[in-house]
């Protein structure tokens, strides 16, 4: 896995909340998950993630279990909470906005001024 | 956050801090079980187990970083926080370690120049800012016409004191100081020493709320009738000196003029007195002043002396400013009335021009303090200016550190601990370092108080009580502080700055960096120019003030310096009166002059080179003074042999002689104050006056060589006039015994000091001396300050050599593969060693113009204290410029060599 476009900051807790929305998680399949539904555009270095899903379960956002994996392996399964399921709409919708707000931006020509 | 959610999280914190092991253990988990689900993929795409495993492992990078960073990513923050301060302290402690001698410079430098800072402002607290161990010492003030000559007459002090609506109490002090003071009943128990007696009012400790540790204080009922109360309250010094401790010291008595004084109390060792440098030995009674200073009686009832400093509590409500007026409207009117009621327009200005203001009197009294100011202001930019020194050196150190772990910062960087840890792991080290100096300097100033103590002592005759009070330790602590911060943050935030833009810059950057380039200089080396210019200065001022001292002591003084004894007497102290005071210096000087290997002995009121400054205005037929001029000058009661026994010419006229007793009265005056005053005509035979009229009973016999008066430090001649000192006898208070020995005066101390005491027994000898050692001490301050500067000026220069050596290594590191591929093309040793020598003078030279632009800026404030030279000295300069240049060579020798011996191909394998 090599380095992909260098991720906003703030963007990687966004895509970990989406993921787990999907479905507990274990890092690694949080991994693999976001690489699938950003059709492969977004790649997050392996280590890096992790401080991330820390952060967010210590807010409360994500909840976590220790289960056996789909490779019969121990590995620690991350679920969102109604906190996070809340912390999700949030910035998603600042989200929107932000992209909205820069396409228009990019979009203007001098006519429009 | 409420007050359940609180509960919660420090629960979870105790939770946590018991559990980290445990969490540590089981991120650690987590990312294994990441890796082996990755190898799974990897298996499953061919790669054999081993080699799948291997892979996911060089992919993911270290687990341990990224537990850790993960770790901290957790909350709560406290507990990470705790933890990885302490992991900081661990790993700084190691890297210090690593390098344990740079490091101890640095501690030591850093110690020192925290111990000295601490030291100044332990005396600056002493002379100012630290208040009185009183009761509520912000709230006394002082009433006074005049702050920096505080006295008033008795009169004046009782009338205010009754106006309870300015002040609810007013206390008066006299101060005086009286010598061969016995011990009630022991006889031969005289001690000739002075004793600092302050005269206070009955409610003197009641203002001050100071209670007896032993005994009771002074009560307004002792200072009522005058001479009534013969009673005494001696200070906890006093008390050891004296009584040896005595517990039953109360009722036991003193003696002195006749008088005999019960002992009533001690007073508690933390108080003696307001006045600061002049501890209080002995409290009498004011209504006492005409027994204990018998030879000025009635003090009490004369309006016109101002000898008695008032001390009050303002009445509640009123303000200071409140009080200022009303006293001022009190006191005019009380002048008025002094003058009979009825005053002249010019009267009526004068007595409208007296205005009473209130000052706080909190901090005490300090006499002198302008002159204080000055020496204390140029030890501090010393000692500022080394720390400063050892600050930056510490500074520099951490910066190359910094730089050799390039790497290492960039690795954290990338794994995404953040800047503000990296800084924080990097300023630990310079924190650890500043703790361990400030500590260790701290510990050093207070070991030192006490010679700080007996230094200025001998330099000013002021006793401070030197401590390390709260205020003093924490300005200490605030000044431990602000070097942490400039030594390991600053450093920590340069070295992240630049190594996280250069942790993606291939090696040959570097190389650019290194170049001791003065067009593009790095932070280092702009630290190193600056140690350079300070130590340049300091080293400067050091030479400056050692030849100062030197052209001092070789100066021309005037006077004949070999072979002469000065005997200090002090009858005032002893109250010698008046009417008795020509016998007894008769029969004083002639008991000296019967000594064998006494040449010629003298009398003089003023001493030579002692603290007499009497002075009079001069008033001279046809002489217009200027406006700047204030035609006092000095004078100088002495016997007919004074000028054989001084050694000072006779340059025109003659010598006194028994005939001038009579009138007209004869007068010699010295050669500045002929030439000021009666130009180039002969002087001889002119008449002037002293002090106020408007005849002119003096006439010129005799004109004298200038000679040095008060201070060797004046460069022109004193205006000084020489009575007969029989003329006089109203204003003959001080005698110094001036003495002309055959050979070496040493040997005579003693035996003019039993000389004096057979002759007179009553009076007082102060100090028996050789004049070498009179001039001595009126250089101590000078010797005390080049001393001084001497040695922190030897302590910049060490830090300037640490420093430059740090820079310059740290350089020719860098450039390893620069001196390899020169040396690998034929480049001699010898001419790789040239250049690094050549680039550290560079440096040396533009620190050492920075260095002289400083001295250039300072000259005016080291004026003041050069005699003979100019600030902007070439001798000093020069030599310190050499000195510098030397540091260069040796800061550079090994480093150079060690670049003329990279083996090239090693290095450039390496690169």
């Amino acid at each position: 896995m090599g380095n992909g476009p260098e991720l906003l900051r703030g963007t990687l807790d966004l895509l970990i909340l989406k993921s787990v929305s999907l479905g507990p998680q274990h890092g690694y399949g949080v991994l693999l998950r976001i690489q699938q539904i950003s059709r492969g555009q977004i790649l997050v270095q392996q280590g890096a993630l992790y401080p991330a899903l820390h952060r967010l379960e210590s807010r409360g956002w994500l909840e976590t279990e220790w289960a056996t994996s789909e490779n019969n392996r121990r590995a620690k399964f991350y679920r969102l909470t109604a906190a996070g399921r809340r912390q999700l709409k949030d910035e998603r919708l600042a989200w929107e906005r932000l992209v909205s707000g820069m396409m228009n931006a990019l979009q203007a020509t001098p006519e429009l001024l | 956050m409420s007050w359940t959610d609180g509960v919660w999280r420090v629960r979870s914190w105790l939770r946590l801090v018991g559990r980290r092991a445990t969490v540590h253990h089981e991120v650690e988990e987590e990312l294994l079980s990441h890796i082996a689900h990755r190898a799974d993929d990897l298996e499953r795409a061919g790669q054999s187990h081993d080699e799948a495993l291997r892979s996911a492992r060089v992919e993911f990078g270290g687990v341990s970083a990224y537990a850790e960073a993960t770790f901290e990513a957790r909350q709560p923050r406290l507990v990470t926080l705790i933890e990885s301060v302490a992991m900081d302290a661990r790993y700084a402690l190691r890297t210090v370690r690593r390098a344990p001698i740079v490091t101890t410079i640095c501690i030591l430098s850093l110690a020192i120049g925290i111990g000295a800072n601490t030291l100044v402002f332990s005396v600056v607290n002493a002379l100012w800012f630290r208040p009185l161990p009183i009761r509520d010492p912000a709230s006394l003030v002082t009433l006074t016409l005049d702050p920096r000559l505080p006295g008033m007459d008795y009169p004046t002090v009782v009338a205010l004191r009754a106006h309870r609506e300015i002040v609810s109490d007013l206390a008066g002090i006299g101060l005086t100081e009286r010598s061969n003071i016995s011990l009630g009943g022991i006889a031969n128990s005289e001690d000739p020493r002075p004793a600092n007696v302050q005269l206070v009012t009955g409610n003197y400790f009641a203002v001050m709320g100071i209670s007896a540790s032993r005994g009771r204080t002074i009560e307004p009922s002792d200072d009522t009738d005058p001479g009534a109360h013969p009673v005494v309250v001696i200070s906890d010094g006093y008390w050891r000196r004296r009584f040896g401790g005595d517990p039953n010291v109360v009722g036991r008595s003193i003696a002195f003029n006749g008088t005999t004084y019960t002992v009533i109390g001690v007073a508690p060792a933390t108080f003696s007195g307001d006045v600061i440098g002049t501890p209080a030995a002995l409290w009498i009674p004011i209504s006492m002043q005409s027994e204990v200073m018998v030879e000025r009686p009635g003090l009490l009832t004369n309006p016109n002396p101002p000898w008695v400093r008032m001390v009050a509590r303002l009445a509640p409500g009123v303000t200071r400013e409140a009080a200022m007026h009303r006293a001022s409207i009190i006191y005019q009117q009380m002048l008025t009335s002094r003058l009979g009621g009825s005053t002249t327009p010019q009267q009526a200005l004068e007595v409208s021009q007296r205005v009473m203001r209130v000052f706080p009197a909190g901090h005490g009294y300090t006499a002198d303090a302008e002159s204080l100011s000055q020496p204390a202001v140029l030890l501090w930019i010393i000692v500022g200016v080394v720390l400063v020194l050892a600050c930056v050196n510490v500074a520099g150190l951490l910066l190359s550190r910094a730089f050799t772990r390039e790497r290492e910062i960039a690795t954290r960087a990338a794994i995404g601990a953040g800047r503000a840890r990296v800084v924080r792991q990097l300023a630990t080290e310079g924190f650890i370092i500043a703790a361990f100096g400030g500590v260790l300097g701290i510990f050093t100033a207070a070991m030192s108080l006490r010679s700080l103590s007996a230094a200025i002592y001998s330099a000013r005759g002021i006793a401070l009580n030197l401590t390390l009070d709260p205020r003093t330790l924490v300005v200490a602590a605030c000044v431990a502080m602000v070097v942490s911060l400039v030594a390991g943050l600053a450093p920590a935030i340069v070295a992240t700055r630049t190594s996280l833009v250069r942790s993606l810059m291939a090696r040959p950057a570097s190389w650019v960096r290194g170049t001791l380039n003065l067009r593009r200089p790095s932070t280092s080396q702009f630290l190193v120019v600056g140690q350079v210019a300070l130590s340049l200065a300091l080293v400067t001022s050091a030479g400056l003030f050692t030849r100062s001292l030197v052209a001092l002591r070789q100066r021309d003084t005037g006077f004949d310096r070999r072979n002469t004894v000065l005997a200090w007497t002090a009858p005032m102290q002893a109250g010698v009166t008046k009417d008795r005071l020509a016998n007894v210096y008769d029969a004083t000087i002639s008991s000296v002059g019967a000594l064998p290997g006494v040449i010629e002995v003298a009398g003089s009121s003023r001493g030579m080179l002692g603290d007499v400054l009497a002075g009079s205005p001069i008033r001279v037929p046809d002489y217009v003074p200027r406006p700047d001029d204030d035609a006092t000058v000095a004078w100088n009661l002495v016997t007919p042999t004074f000028f054989r026994a001084a050694g000072i010419p006779i340059l025109a006229g003659r010598a006194f002689d028994a005939a001038d007793l009579g009138a007209p009265r004869a007068a010699i005056i010295s050669r500045s104050l002929a030439m000021h005053y009666f130009g180039s005509a002969n002087p001889i035979g002119r008449h002037f006056g002293l002090r106020r009229g408007t005849d002119y009973p003096l006439e010129v016999v005799g004109v004298v060589g200038d000679a040095v008066d008060n201070s060797m430090h004046r460069v022109t001649g004193t205006d000084l006039v020489y009575l007969p000192y029989r003329q006089d006898l109203a204003h003959l208070t001080n005698l110094c015994l001036v003495v002309r020995t055959s050979r070496a005066s040493e040997a005579f101390l003693e035996e003019i000091r039993r000389a004096i005491r057979t002759a007179a027994p009553s009076l007082p000898v102060l100090s028996v001396l050789s004049m070498d050692e009179q001039i001595a001490r009126s250089l101590t301050e000078d010797l005390l300050i080049a001393a001084f500067c001497g040695a922190f000026g030897g302590l910049a220069l060490i830090l300037a050599v640490i420093g430059l050596y740090g820079a310059v290594a740290q350089s020719v590191a860098i450039r390893r593969r620069e001196f390899a591929v020169r040396l690998a093309l034929g480049a001699s040793p010898r001419l790789v060693a040239t250049q690094i020598l050549r680039e550290t003078l560079t440096i040396v030279a533009a620190g050492m113009v920075l260095g002289v632009a400083v001295v250039v800026v300072a000259s005016h404030q080291l004026m003041s204290r050069l005699f003979g030279l100019s600030p902007i000295d070439p001798v000093s300069i020069g030599g310190a410029a050499t000195v510098m240049v030397l540091t260069g060579v040796v800061a550079a020798a090994l480093p150079a060599r060690r670049a003329a011996a990279t083996d090239p191909f090693a290095a450039l394998r390496e690169g």
